[in-house]
Parts: structure tokens; C-alpha cells; sequence
């Protein structure tokens, strides 16, 4: 077939091209603003208690940066028999106590609700979408894609064109639709930009509390405690910081002159 | 981190990432940043989709067409990636999440080819068409 060079009314491109980008462009922004703005706020309650468990592991994961004599206190604030803080006595879980409400272990189903609510909403707007350009912009060709495709796509991009001669690279609005709704996932995110780091640490947290389904389940806070409580208990203290001039200087470390208890003290820089 | 994992299970509960957490048990001596590490990634995300969309724009107004179109946009994407990486003094595995050059180099191709249509598209047919 030799090459088809149609050329398009402008108006078309008035009127439909460029109006279409707009409009789908526009729609994604308020689709994404309006998102984070009715994002629900999770339980405060789940997230203290979270953040709690998170500064006794960042004790034993980080420990060794700190004196052993620190870090022996803070082991004992965190451990200690029936007054610990991470004791099911202790003054956290006894004051979150009155706070949380004992919900027998039942999924709130609020909750796992919100991320089905956003996907079905952003399905219903595209097949609103899809079915209003078919209806208001069909029977003429929108835009050539410069690449030739099969006579097996004939019928869904050139639907509303009765043309069996027309190459099939000339298709209509649904395909244009098509086109730009997937080609503008990489343009939102630079037209959006990076979200401010509240938006972040929000994300972060609501990550780390679980979405959908998995947010349906309540945070067994007193299970949780015990082994933490465990594990701090058994926890060693390994230091990070000691020896370290020696492990810098190497072989320029200074040693001692003399040992024992006649040592000159003045004559060690190090006291060794 | 894996190994961290299998130590402690509530290791890295989740938290704010604007802290530099550590992400060994004290033990080994590498330290993650999770904010420079996703600010990195966001980064090479952003650099690759402006070169996916200038790419297009370029290959629709140069009238390029079939198979022409695509290897200009494969040549570009990974020319973009090889510049990406004498930034980073060809240290992939230090400064993003990939651990070998091909997949470096290959990352995100699907997005910014959907991009790249896009564009090319729409200035070939404003070019060529209208």
C-alpha cells in the first residue's frame, strides 16, 4: 500500500488534540491533590506506641555508639521488673491502657475500605472518561501515530471511522485517550514534584501501620512490648567507639612506656 | 539488610525517613541512608522522563518514523543511562538500588517509552499533519 499523507483540518487540533491533553492532564492533578487531601488520618494511639518500639530497637541496633554506662541505664529504664517502660505495668502501656479500646481482635473495616474506595474511583473516572470523548469526539481522525500498526487494530483505534483504505496508523479520539493517559504517569510526577517531607514521614508512617486489608488488623501493643522487652533483655552492649584512635592511628598509636602500678601517668598521652 | 532482617525482626519498624537510621545491628559498619537513597532514585527517575518527553519532541518534529522512532529512543534512553553512570564514576550498586549496569541501564524503560510516544506522537502529527 503506498503511504497515505492526509492532512488534518486544524480545528481539529484546536479543538480536540490539545484540549484533550489539557483537560486529561488537569484531571490527574485534581485527581492526585484531592487524594492526599482527603487522606483520613490513621489512630494516633497505634502510632505512639509504635514509635516507642522503634527508639528500644534503634537501643540495640545503635548502642554500641554510646558508654556502656548509658547504655546500661537506658537498658534498666526500658527492662526494669514491674516499673520498666516496656513492662505491661510500666507507666506506657498503663496509661495507653484506658486509651485503647479492646476491640476483641476484629478488623476495622473503615479502614481497609480506603484503598478500594481509591481504586474504584479512579476506575469509575476513566470509564466516565473513556465513554465521553467516544460519544462527543467520534467519526474523524484525531492524530497519525508515526508508526504503522496491523489491520488487527483497526477496529479499536479507528472505531467510529468506516474507512477500510485508511492506514492504520490514522486513528481516533479513544486511541488519543489511550495514549495520553498512559504517556502522562511520568509528566505527573515531574509536574507534581517530590512531595514536602511531612507528606513523606506521613507516608512512612502509614506505610508502616499497613494498608488496606492489612490495616484492618488492631496492633497487638502488649504482645509486641513482651518480646521487645525480651530482646532488649537479652541484648549485649558492644562498643563501637572504643578503640577506635587505636584502630585510626595504626601502628602510630603511642604505647605505653612503663606498666604497672609505679608508671609515670604524665608519660602516657592515653593513660596505658 | 537481610541479614538484619533475620537478627531482628522489629528492626525497622517504619518511621520517618528524614532520620539517617543505621541499618546494621551495630555489627557490620554500612550505613543507609534512606533519604539520600530515595532522593537518588527520584533523581534518575526524573532525569530519564525529561529525556523520554525532549527525546519525543525531537523524533516527531525530525519526522522519524517506525522502526527509526524506536531505536532513536532505545540509543537515547541508554545514552542517557551511560551518561547517568560516568556521574556516578561507574558505581552503580553505591549510589542506587541496582546491582548491575544492564539493569541500571534498562530501569524504567517502559515508562519513558510511554512517555516518549506520547510526545512523538503529538509533534509528528502537529508537524506532519495539521
Amino acid at each position: 500500500m503506498s503511504p497515505q499523507n492526509i492532512y488534518l483540518s486544524p480545528s481539529i487540533r484546536d479543538w480536540v488534540v490539545l484540549p484533550l491533553l489539557l483537560i486529561m492532564i488537569l484531571t490527574g492533578l485534581l485527581r492526585t491533590l484531592t487524594s492526599q487531601l482527603l487522606r483520613s488520618p490513621k489512630p494516633l494511639k497505634d502510632l505512639k506506641l509504635k514509635t516507642f518500639l522503634q527508639r528500644t530497637s534503634r537501643l540495640r541496633s545503635a548502642g554500641g555508639f554510646i558508654s556502656r554506662d548509658r547504655f546500661t541505664r537506658k537498658k534498666s529504664y526500658y527492662t526494669q521488673k514491674n516499673t520498666g517502660a516496656l513492662q505491661k505495668e510500666g507507666p506506657v502501656l498503663s496509661s495507653f491502657s484506658s486509651e485503647v479500646k479492646p476491640t476483641g481482635g476484629m478488623p476495622n473495616p473503615a479502614t481497609a475500605m480506603e484503598g478500594m474506595m481509591g481504586n474504584a474511583s479512579f476506575m469509575i473516572q476513566n470509564m466516565i472518561m473513556m465513554n465521553a470523548i467516544s460519544h462527543f469526539f467520534s467519526g474523524y481522525i484525531l492524530v497519525r501515530v508515526p508508526f504503522q500498526l496491523t489491520e488487527g487494530f483497526k477496529p479499536m483505534f479507528q472505531k467510529g471511522i468506516d474507512l477500510p483504505t485508511l492506514s492504520t496508523s490514522y486513528v481516533s479520539s479513544l486511541s488519543w485517550y489511550f495514549l495520553v493517559m498512559f504517556g502522562l504517569r511520568g509528566v505527573f510526577r515531574l509536574i507534581v514534584g517530590d512531595p514536602s517531607p511531612e507528606t513523606l514521614q506521613s507516608y512512612a508512617i502509614q506505610q508502616s501501620l499497613g494498608s488496606g486489608f492489612a490495616n484492618a488488623q488492631p496492633f497487638k501493643h502488649e504482645q509486641a512490648f513482651k518480646s521487645e522487652c525480651e530482646m532488649l533483655e537479652i541484648a549485649k552492649y558492644r562498643s563501637v567507639i572504643e578503640g577506635s584512635e587505636r584502630e585510626l592511628l595504626g601502628d602510630m598509636y603511642p604505647k605505653g612506656k612503663r606498666r604497672g602500678k609505679k608508671a609515670n601517668r604524665k608519660d602516657d598521652i592515653f593513660g596505658e | 539488610m537481610m541479614n538484619q532482617a533475620a537478627m531482628d525482626p522489629m528492626q525497622g519498624i517504619g518511621g520517618p525517613p528524614t532520620s539517617s537510621s543505621s541499618s546494621t545491628s551495630g555489627v557490620g559498619r554500612a550505613i543507609f541512608n534512606q533519604q539520600i537513597s530515595h532522593k537518588n532514585t527520584t533523581n534518575l527517575s526524573d532525569a530519564r522522563t525529561y529525556m523520554g518527553i525532549l527525546l519525543g519532541v525531537v523524533s516527531g518534529i525530525c519526522g522519524l518514523r517506525d522502526l527509526r522512532g524506536f531505536v532513536f529512543f532505545f540509543g537515547g534512553h541508554v545514552g542517557v543511562g551511560a551518561a547517568l553512570m560516568v556521574k556516578m564514576e561507574f558505581d552503580v550498586k553505591s549510589y542506587s538500588a541496582f546491582q548491575s549496569a544492564t539493569s541500571f541501564l534498562l530501569s524504567d524503560i517502559q515508562k519513558c517509552g510511554m512517555g516518549y510516544m506520547l510526545f512523538w506522537t503529538l509533534f509528528y502529527s502537529l508537524c506532519y499533519c495539521f
